[in-house]
């Protein structure tokens, strides 16, 4: 497989969120402001990625029987890194994203991304796949991030843009919401695009 | 067994590595956290008191006996200006809706509330946490703190806007304490 | 706070599910049978009060070691042990229970409750006993969202939804409903 199309896959095909419905949890609660959603979706990224390379390196030396807790030791020991230095160097992002900063651990997109391709597949390439995921959900969380805010919070990166905002967006029923409703739409796109 | 034995063995090396690594960014990162810690604090207490000379924080075992008073209290610092004790900052917690409000009272040594502030919270943005504006928690600024603080709670937040009163009451009531003493 | 007050809290007020999102995947996962909700309510609510007990002495060791930082793999570790000991456990003892929970085990490692209230015990200062009644509240509150999706997935099977909004986008649709419905109890606390 071509890089450029693992890479593609992560994003649109196997979008994390759209597509394979995954590690649903944060992205409905840390989707209140764009900042938050860039934050959290650059953590997932970073850790997605840490975690697709230290697996693909060690994929000769992990067992097979163990494999699983094996991959819970790498993510947790990559998120918790991320969580000292947010806490030392981004400390109001960090206190934001408060329990859903550990949380990244039992995400399920990145013992997926470890099970599924990293354990089996080469170190660049397994590179390639947790950039692409990674940005995959990034992406939807920034979609969902902005249009919450801007049109919950009637702001944009706190900036004033709207003044009679819809409360409910940036309640939990919001979040709930309007992921559906871009769930389908995604759902809508993809067949138009096959069907062309 | 012998194969357990293996599978332990690698499993145990791959944790002790994974603890070596987290030690080590610990190392590296705590001193920054430390004084980030620091600096939030004196930013805030300097946001409520102005300027002055120092602080003094009550050491732990004051504070357990504080509890008594309020079981959610998180910090004392006694404000030194001039020699004399200008004040109290009382930080202390409250339930709100998305969980605890940490929340600052300043209290001069006269008994007037010089301000409250909101130091973190998780509540929804654009609704309760317009009960950790600055615009809701100067209300309390100028009050008395020898009877109970009273500000009307805002509509649409009423959870958080209760949440914050009945903190900076709570942290009233440990200022009471700890300047009778 | 007092006991109760942490009970109703975490089961109707602040719902793990409804309002702080936590065990989402499975909420979805298996809510789409009456049978298969209750059965993984059941096995969460079993392990997530014994990890919470679990965990809160681990977290006095961490304490006592100066080790904080340690918190998130330990903790994960000690679920994830905990889950094959109970199924390895149950298997033996209750061949019946194991029949009807076992096949959620595995599955519960990765459930964002059991990690999210072991840390939120934590976070919150609980004693052992406020730990255990927010553990058992916490997955009380997570098995009723559940049971009741459960209930509206099964009609909806029937229902005459829009093509693109079939399976879970209108499940997702329902949540938030439901979610606004909850929003109800707030004021009760």
């Amino acid at each position: 497989m071509k890089l450029s199309e693992i890479l593609k896959n992560g994003i649109i095909k196997n979008n994390p969120i759209f597509v394979q419905l995954i590690g649903m949890c944060s992205v409905l609660a840390v989707t209140t402001s764009v900042q938050n959603s860039l934050a959290m979706g650059l953590a997932v990224t970073a850790v997605l990625v840490g975690s697709n390379f230290v697996i693909s390196l060690l994929k000769n030396v992990i067992p097979d029987d163990i494999r699983i807790p094996a991959f819970v030791v790498v993510i947790a020991t990559f998120v918790t890194v991320i969580e000292m230095f947010m806490k030392a160097y981004a400390q109001p992002i960090y206190q934001s994203l408060g329990i859903f900063l550990p949380l990244i651990v039992v995400n399920c997109i990145i013992l997926a991304r470890a099970e599924a391709f990293a354990f089996t597949n080469g170190l660049v390439p397994s590179i390639v796949d947790g950039i692409g995921t990674g940005l995959g959900y990034t992406v939807a969380v920034l979609i969902l991030g902005t249009i919450r805010e801007v049109f919950g919070a009637g702001t944009f990166l706190g900036i004033q843009v709207i003044s009679n905002p819809i409360g409910i967006l940036v309640m939990p029923a919001g979040a709930f919401i309007v992921l559906g409703i871009l769930v389908a739409l995604f759902k809508i796109i993809m067949a138009r695009q096959e069907a062309n | 067994m012998n194969k357990t034995l293996k599978l332990g063995i690698t499993l145990l090396i791959i944790s002790s590595v994974a603890a070596g690594i987290l030690g080590f960014s610990n190392k590296a990162t705590s001193g920054k956290i430390a004084e980030i810690e620091l600096k939030n604090t004196q930013d805030a207490l300097a946001g409520i008191f102005g300027e002055f000379e120092t602080y003094e924080e009550t050491d732990a075992a004051e504070l357990e006996k504080l509890r008594s008073t309020d079981e959610n209290l998180v910090a004392v610092y006694k404000i030194i200006d001039g020699g004399e004790t200008a004040g109290y900052s009382v930080t202390t917690t409250s339930n709100g809706f998305g969980g605890a409000i940490e929340i600052m009272v300043g209290i001069n040594s006269d008994g007037e509330v010089l301000g409250a502030r909101v130091l973190k919270h998780s509540e929804t943005a654009g609704i309760g946490s317009k009960a950790a504006d600055p615009t809701f928690t100067d209300l309390f600024t100028g009050q008395s703190a020898s009877e109970e603080l009273q500000v009307e709670t805002i509509s649409g937040a009423t959870i958080t806007s209760t949440a914050v009163i009945k903190g900076v009451n709570n942290a009233r009531l440990v200022y009471q304490e700890v300047a009778a003493n | 706070m007092e006991l109760g007050k942490i009970l109703l809290s975490t089961i109707l007020v602040n719902n793990y599910i409804f309002a702080r999102f936590l065990g989402i995947c499975p909420f979805f996962g298996v809510s789409s049978k009456m049978e298969t909700s209750i059965g993984m309510g059941a096995a969460v609510t079993f392990v997530v009060t014994i990890s919470s007990i679990i965990t809160y002495f681990i977290q006095m060791l961490l304490d006592k070691f100066s080790i904080g930082y340690l918190q998130t793999i330990v903790f994960i570790l000690v679920i994830a042990a905990l889950v094959q000991f109970v199924e390895v456990a149950m298997k033996k003892i209750s061949p019946t229970l194991y029949n009807a929970l076992g096949v959620y085990l595995p599955l519960i490692t990765t459930n964002c409750v059991v990690l999210g209230v072991a840390i939120l015990n934590i976070q919150e200062k609980y004693t052992l006993i406020q730990t255990t009644v927010n553990a058992i509240g916490a997955s009380l509150g997570f098995t009723l969202a559940l049971v009741l999706m459960a209930g509206i997935r099964e009609k909806l099977v029937i229902a005459d939804v829009p093509e693109a909004l079939e399976g879970f986008p209108i499940a997702l649709v329902s949540a938030g409903l439901m979610s606004i419905a909850f929003l109800g109890f707030s004021g009760l606390i």
